[in-house]
C-alpha cells in the first residue's frame, strides 16, 4: 500500500507493476512518476515489456501486483473503459481502427464518454439528441483539423494510408479527452518528413493542450529531442532513467541495445 | 395474382423485413453471431397469443394489438437478458452455439408444455405441438370488431410497425450508441481503450434485438391467429439470417430490400413461364412453377456471389442516390 503521494506526482504514479505470463515475466516492478505536462520516453529492445506496460497501466490486462494511482484516484484493476473515461488514453503498435466507418465516426466514436443522452433521446431524435452530436461533430472536426485530416473526413478509415492512419489514431486518442497519451511506436514506418511532423505534433499536444505524453518509440533522434524524461526497459526490468543524454551514456542501456563487448577483438557484438 | 393472394404474402414479408432488422442490431451492427433468432420471435407470438386467451380487453377492440405487442416486447427482452448475461462473455462460433442451443430449448418447450384454456376455450388445455389457434372463430379474438381476420388490419398495421422500427433503429444507428456497437464489431480492443463498457453494448444489443423480434413475434401472432412450435425452428433463424447477409450486414435498409426480396422471389418465380422461348433448351420450355426453388437456390448463389457484401454492403442508400440527396439538401440550405 501507498501512502502519502508527494505532491508534485500527484498526475500519475504506478509502483511495483508486475506481470507475468507462464514463466515469462514480462514486467517485473516496474515503477513510474508523472508530472503534468510532461513528454516521457520509454525505450527499450524489443520485448523488453514496453507495450505491456501499457496495456497494464490501461486496463487491458490484469496487474499481477502493483498500484496505480491517477490524478490522486487508485485506478488499479479498474476496467480499460473506466480508465479511458478517467484521462488515459492510448494508441496501438498496430494501429486499430474502425476500418468500416469514415474518419470522422471514428473520432466520434471516441467521444463516447462524452455523450449525455440516453438511447431513448436518441432513437426519438430528442433536442438535446441533436444539441450533443452538433457538439461532438464540431469538437471531432477540431481535431481531425489538428492532425491534418481535416480533409479526410468521409473517406472509410481503411483506405486511408498509413501515416495518415496513426495521425487519426492521435487525434482518436485525444478526442476520448485524454490528460495522459500512450502513444505506442506512432513513428513506426513513417518517412523523415512525416516523423518531423510528427514530433511537431507531440510538441504542440503538450504546448497547447496540455496533456502529457508517454511514448514507446524505436526512433532515437524522435526520443532524444522530444522527450525530457527516459525510462529504458530490458527483459521487464528498469535498467536506466533520466535526462536524455544521461541515458544516451549510460553503460547498461549500451549494452542493452548493443551488448557486452566480447574479449576477443574484432568479433562482432551479439 | 390477386390483391386478396397477394396480401398475406405482403404480410409474410412485413413480418420477415421485422426480423431481419432486428436481427440486424447483433449480427449486422455489433458483429455477433446469433443464431437464436426465432426462440425470441416465438416467445413474442406465444406472449402474443397468450394475452389474446386471458388478458383481451373486449373494450379495446382492434387496439389490443399495442398492449399485446407491448407485452410481447417486454417478454422477449426480459428472455434475452436471461440467455445474454452468462453468454455474452463468449467468443465468436461458441456464441452462436449457445444461442442455438437457446433457440432449439424454446422450441422444444413450447412444444412440451400447454396452457389452460382460460374462458376463450372453457375446459380445454391448448399448446403443445398444435400450438394456440383462433381459425375456427377468428371473430372472438377481439368482440368489439367481429370482422377483424389478416385482410382487414393486418397489412397496414405490420407495415407501419416495420417503418416504425427501421426509423428507431436508424436514429439509434446514427447515435453514439450505434457507434459503440459498429465499433465493437470492428475493434473490440479498440472500444474498450475509448471508453466503451463493452459486455454492457453487448447485452444492450441483444436486449434491442429481442424486443424487435418480439415485436414481430406479436404480429405474426395476430397476422395468423395461428402459432405452433414448428413456426419457429432452427430454419427460420437461418432464413432471417440469410436475408441479413444478403441485403448487407449493418444495413437496415438492405435488410427490409432484401426481406422483400427473398419473400417474394419464390412467388415471382412460379409465374415464370418461358413456354414460348424458342432459344431455350426444350426441357425449359414450359411454365417454371415446379423449379420455382431450384431456381431460387440458384439466384442465391448468383447474388451472394455477385456482391459478397450484399445488396447496400453496410450503406443505407446506393451511392448514386446518396450523391443525389447529399445534392437535393445543397440546394436547400445553400
Amino acid at each position: 500500500m501507498t501512502t502519502g503521494i508527494r505532491k508534485e506526482f500527484d498526475f500519475f504514479f504506478a509502483e511495483g507493476l508486475s506481470k507475468r505470463f507462464g514463466g515469462v515475466a514480462a514486467v517485473s516492478d516496474f515503477s513510474l512518476e508523472l508530472k503534468a505536462r510532461t513528454l516521457v520516453g520509454l525505450i527499450g529492445p524489443n520485448g523488453a515489456g514496453k507495450t505491456t506496460v501499457f496495456n497494464l497501466i490501461t486496463g487491458m490486462e490484469r496487474l499481477d501486483s502493483g498500484t496505480v494511482y491517477f490524478r490522486q484516484r487508485y485506478i488499479t484493476d479498474e476496467p480499460a473503459h473506466r480508465i479511458s473515461m478517467l484521462g488515459i488514453a492510448r494508441t496501438f503498435q498496430n494501429t486499430r481502427l474502425l476500418g468500416h466507418l469514415s474518419v470522422l465516426d471514428n473520432v466520434k466514436v471516441a467521444c463516447h464518454a462524452h455523450i449525455r443522452y440516453n438511447v431513448f433521446e436518441a432513437a426519438l431524435r430528442l433536442p438535446r439528441f441533436h444539441r450533443v452530436e452538433r457538439d461532438i461533430e464540431a469538437k471531432s472536426r477540431e481535431f481531425l483539423d489538428l492532425v491534418g485530416l481535416a480533409g479526410e473526413q468521409q473517406t472509410l478509415a481503411a483506405s486511408l494510408p498509413y501515416g495518415l492512419r496513426r495521425k487519426l489514431e492521435i487525434a482518436r486518442a485525444l478526442a476520448t479527452g485524454a490528460d495522459l497519451l500512450l502513444l505506442d511506436e506512432p513513428g513506426a514506418g513513417l518517412n523523415p518528413t512525416e516523423t518531423a511532423e510528427l514530433t511537431r505534433l507531440i510538441r504542440l499536444l503538450r504546448d497547447d493542450f496540455g496533456v502529457s505524453v508517454l511514448l514507446i518509440e524505436h526512433d532515437m533522434p524522435m526520443v532524444m529531442s522530444l522527450c525530457e524524461h527516459i525510462v529504458v526497459l530490458n527483459f521487464g526490468r528498469t535498467i536506466a532513467q533520466g535526462s536524455p543524454d544521461a541515458v544516451k551514456s549510460n553503460p547498461a542501456v549500451i549494452e542493452a541495445y548493443l551488448g557486452k563487448p566480447r574479449s576477443k577483438p574484432g568479433e562482432p557484438p551479439c | 395474382m390477386s390483391w386478396t393472394e397477394l396480401q398475406p404474402i405482403l404480410c409474410q414479408v412485413g413480418i420477415l423485413a421485422l426480423l431481419a432488422l432486428s436481427l440486424n442490431v447483433i449480427c449486422g451492427m455489433t458483429g455477433l453471431l446469433q443464431l437464436g433468432h426465432a426462440g425470441f420471435f416465438a416467445i413474442g407470438a406465444y406472449t402474443a397469443g397468450l394475452y389474446a386467451i386471458y388478458a383481451t380487453v373486449p373494450g379495446l377492440g382492434w387496439f389490443n394489438v399495442l398492449p399485446a405487442a407491448l407485452l410481447a416486447m417486454l417478454m422477449a427482452a426480459l428472455f434475452s437478458l436471461a440467455i445474454g448475461i452468462p453468454c455474452l462473455r463468449l467468443a465468436g462460433d461458441y456464441l452462436a452455439i449457445a444461442t442455438l442451443g437457446f433457440g432449439e430449448i424454446v422450441r422444444l418447450v413450447l412444444t412440451n408444455v400447454d396452457f389452460p384454456g382460460g374462458r376463450m376455450f372453457p375446459g380445454e388445455r391448448i399448446g403443445g405441438p398444435t400450438g394456440i389457434a383462433f381459425t375456427e372463430f377468428p371473430g372472438s379474438l377481439w368482440p368489439a370488431h367481429p370482422h377483424y381476420s389478416a385482410e382487414y388490419a393486418g397489412l397496414g398495421v405490420i407495415w407501419v410497425a416495420v417503418i416504425l422500427v427501421y426509423v428507431v433503429l436508424l436514429n439509434i444507428k446514427r447515435s453514439s450508441v450505434g457507434r459503440a456497437f459498429m465499433c465493437i464489431r470492428e475493434d473490440e480492443i479498440a472500444a474498450r481503450a475509448m471508453g466503451i463498457d463493452v459486455p454492457r453494448y453487448k447485452i444492450g444489443a441483444f436486449l434491442l434485438s429481442a424486443a424487435f423480434a418480439g415485436l414481430a413475434g406479436a404480429l405474426f401472432f395476430h397476422q395468423q391467429l395461428l402459432v405452433s412450435p414448428s413456426n419457429f425452428s432452427l430454419l427460420k433463424s437461418i432464413e432471417v439470417l440469410l436475408v441479413v447477409v444478403l441485403g448487407g450486414m449493418g444495413s437496415l435498409a438492405g435488410s427490409v430490400c432484401a426481406a422483400v426480396l427473398l419473400a417474394l422471389l419464390p412467388y415471382a418465380l412460379r409465374h415464370v413461364d418461358l413456354s414460348g422461348v424458342g432459344w431455350l433448351p426444350h426441357a425449359l420450355q414450359k411454365p417454371l412453377s415446379e423449379y420455382s426453388m431450384l431456381l431460387y437456390a440458384v439466384l442465391l448463389i448468383v447474388l451472394i456471389r455477385l456482391m459478397p457484401q450484399g445488396i447496400l454492403a453496410m450503406k443505407e442508400a446506393p451511392p448514386w442516390l446518396e450523391a443525389w440527396f447529399m445534392r437535393i439538401r445543397g440546394r436547400a440550405q445553400p
